[in-house]
């Protein structure tokens, strides 16, 4: 069964399991248990992977000649510009239909609490921690799992040094690739059991979903899906097709990568999906290893458009619950671009991202919200979800338009698709 | 710079960075009277944005010569000098008395890419007339990391308004520009032809708008400086299209007569 058909099915189930056993304590229990165990499972390669598959496809990168500056330079462009049109249509779209957000229950009020401080001190703190100028990028591969920056800093600098010119280098070099293809082999496993994943955290999803009261005034929750459909359906195929000149199909790719993105959705956790989204890549997508093992680690890092377009809605939302006017384009285009600037840095935050963009976009925009931006924190994992989902979307379709600019891409017919 | 996806993901910065300026333009003078002054010094430099994307544009799409150095170097050129802008940002803070973005990260991007600039206006100046075999990619690729790096391990920039203690940078600004100058005045002199003259003088003005539209403070200076850039990039626009033009022209008839001839530089 291909991926997206396995993980469409699981999700289902995942769906009928919240609503018809949500209600029993047992079920709680179990999921909260299961979701922990298998996030585990999850990120366990994910180290050795981004390591080993980066030195080895900077090295390759390095071999040919004027492969690697257009890799990562439309890359970051793809990363960059589709966040700032995202967040920019979204404020749009809020604009033509304003919504508050709905009040989520069980949500803690504090207005002594300043989030937005506390915050940047957690994010200074992490980055003088983890800067691998300032401190040995080898000390911080164990201690940070949930921020790739160092292990991503050690591998590039590693892989640049691994070009194979020299005789010398070459069974390094040899190595590493073989290295990397074992990867590559447990990131095919790992896709395998994508919907394993799947099932159980899209009942963890759609119980938070049913307890958290979203529903109960559902228009802000169906202005959200109906932004993320749109994005997904609408929005990022055409910046796809005007970034690549139409070369490639999206509406092909997307539901070829998107067994990784439901993942994503459903656990609010970019770097959980990534391990199986390698060889999903590789294999459903036809884009060149080396080129999906440069780009992936660093779209943790920037590709986060989604991140910025729900932060925008949040935000927007929040501030119309605050009775802050900002139903007009200057405010709406100040929260556009100050969620996407925030949105480049809140990969680390894992699994606060949405919070972390509206807290210091609202912040910097020196909105009072009052304290009400907590109420965003009831509704993280569906919010934060959706962000993610998208993120992924664009990670796929960025990792191919880098491909097609080295030209390493090959067309891969439906039925050799996992 | 001859892939098209590169050009394309080049042209979508230098999309982002225009937006991002006249959005705060369009702030400031949503402001009214209270920013006034901010408009005023803001408005060059959102015409020096919004002309470098048209140039961008007009680049991107007659991009057929792509032996020629300079347009290798151009959009990198025209992303730097359109990123010399992002102090708006502090002129927005000077007159609104609140920071959007805080001045410790604006300043230094401001101070990259004026250096990135100043190099690239060299590259522009020197490469051409250099004998030797220098890869442009790698000259922007070390211009870049260079400036970069001396932004980082050099004397710390805080913001626009004390500069004294980072003279050393606005020193070598000056002296990167003034190369660039020399070297295309040393052009006229060694190759005093008609098309030579008006590209190099071009150039020039470029090179002299965007000195005085970036590292002056009076009004009437920078106001110059825009309009000596502008009357630069329209004449290097006017001399891409018609020889754009022309080489088509050239193109269609050397596959009929099956003849080979090099293009005049633009």
């Amino acid at each position: 069964m291909k991926t997206w058909l396995s993980c469409t099915l699981a999700a289902i189930i995942g769906f009928t399991a919240a609503w018809v056993l949500g209600s029993y304590a047992f079920f709680d229990t179990f999921i909260g248990y299961a979701t922990g165990i298998l996030l585990n499972i999850g990120t366990f390669i994910l180290l050795p992977l981004v390591f080993v598959t980066l030195m080895a496809a900077t090295g390759s990168l390095r071999k040919d000649k004027g492969t690697i500056g257009p890799v990562f330079l439309v890359s970051t462009a793809w990363s960059i510009f589709t966040a700032l049109v995202l967040s920019l249509l979204a404020g749009i779209a809020f604009i033509l239909i304003p919504n508050d957000f709905p009040m989520i229950t069980g949500t803690q009020f504090s207005t002594d609490t300043s989030l937005a401080s506390s915050l940047k001190t957690s994010m200074q703190s992490m980055f003088s921690r983890y800067n691998p100028l300032a401190n040995s990028p080898f000390m911080n591969l164990i201690i940070s799992p949930s921020w790739l920056l160092p292990v991503a800093f050690t591998a590039f600098v590693f892989g640049f040094a691994m070009k194979p010119d020299n005789d010398a280098i070459k069974p390094a070099y040899a190595v590493m690739n073989s290295f990397s293809e074992i990867m590559y082999r447990m990131s095919h496993f790992m896709a395998s059991i994508c919907w394993l994943f799947v099932a159980f955290y899209s009942a963890y999803w759609f119980k938070n979903l049913k307890s958290s009261g979203l529903l109960d005034i559902p228009n802000f929750f169906f202005f959200t899906i109906i932004a993320v459909a749109a994005a997904v359906c609408i929005v990022i195929p055409l910046l796809f097709w005007c970034f690549t000149g139409f070369k490639g199909n999206p509406y092909r790719l997307i539901p070829r990568a998107i067994a990784s993105s439901m993942l994503g959705l459903f656990s609010g956790n970019l770097l959980f999906p990534l391990t199986g989204v390698y060889h999903l890549n590789r294999k459903n997508l036809g884009i060149q290893k080396r080129v999906v093992s440069a780009t992936m680690p660093f779209s943790t890092f920037f590709t986060r458009g989604g991140t910025a377009m729900i932060s925008t809605i949040c935000l927007c939302a929040l501030c119309t619950r605050a009775n802050i006017a900002i139903l007009d384009i200057r405010s709406i285009a100040l929260i556009a671009c100050s969620c996407t600037l925030y949105s480049l840095l809140c990969s680390m935050n894992l699994g606060f991202e949405t919070i972390f963009v509206i807290a210091l976009a609202s912040e910097m925009l020196g909105f009072d919200l009052g304290g009400i931006e907590l109420l965003a924190l009831g509704a993280l994992p569906i919010i934060n979800g959706l962000g993610t989902f998208v993120d992924m979307v664009l990670s796929s379709l960025g990792c191919y338009a880098s491909a097609k600019a080295v030209d390493s891409v090959i067309k891969v017919p439906y039925r050799e698709t996992l | 710079m001859n892939n098209k996806i590169v050009r394309i993901a080049l042209l979508c910065f230098q999309i982002v960075i225009s937006l991002v300026i006249f959005i705060v333009l369009v702030i400031g003078i949503a402001g009214g009277e209270s920013m006034a002054g901010m408009v005023r010094l803001s408005i060059p430099c959102s015409i020096q944005t919004i002309a470098n994307l048209a140039f961008s544009i007009v680049l991107y799409m007659n991009y057929k010569r792509t032996s020629l150095l300079d347009i290798q170097i151009a959009p990198v050129l025209l992303l730097s000098t359109s990123l010399e802008n992002v102090r708006i940002f502090s002129y927005y803070a000077q007159f609104s008395y609140h920071e959007p973005v805080s001045q410790s990260l604006i300043a230094p991007l401001f101070f990259f890419s004026l250096i990135l600039s100043a190099v690239m206006f060299c590259g522009l100046s020197v490469i051409p007339q250099s004998r030797s075999l220098i890869s442009v990619n790698n000259y922007i690729g070390v211009g870049v990391i260079a400036s970069a790096m001396l932004l980082l391990f050099g004397p710390r920039i805080k913001d626009l308004e004390h500069l004294e203690s980072i003279s050393i940078y606005i020193l070598l600004v000056w002296l990167l520009y003034g190369v660039a100058m020399i070297s295309f005045i040393i052009s006229i002199i060694q190759n005093p032809h008609r098309g030579n003259i008006l590209k190099q003088l071009s150039q020039m003005a470029l090179v002299a708008g965007d000195f005085l539209l970036s590292t002056m403070d009076a009004v009437g200076l920078i106001y110059a400086g825009i309009c000596i850039y502008l009357a630069g990039e329209i004449l290097l626009s006017v001399m891409l299209l018609s020889k754009s033009r022309s080489y088509d022209e050239t193109d269609i008839t050397e596959e009929a007569d099956q003849v080979s001839s090099e293009p005049e530089d633009f």
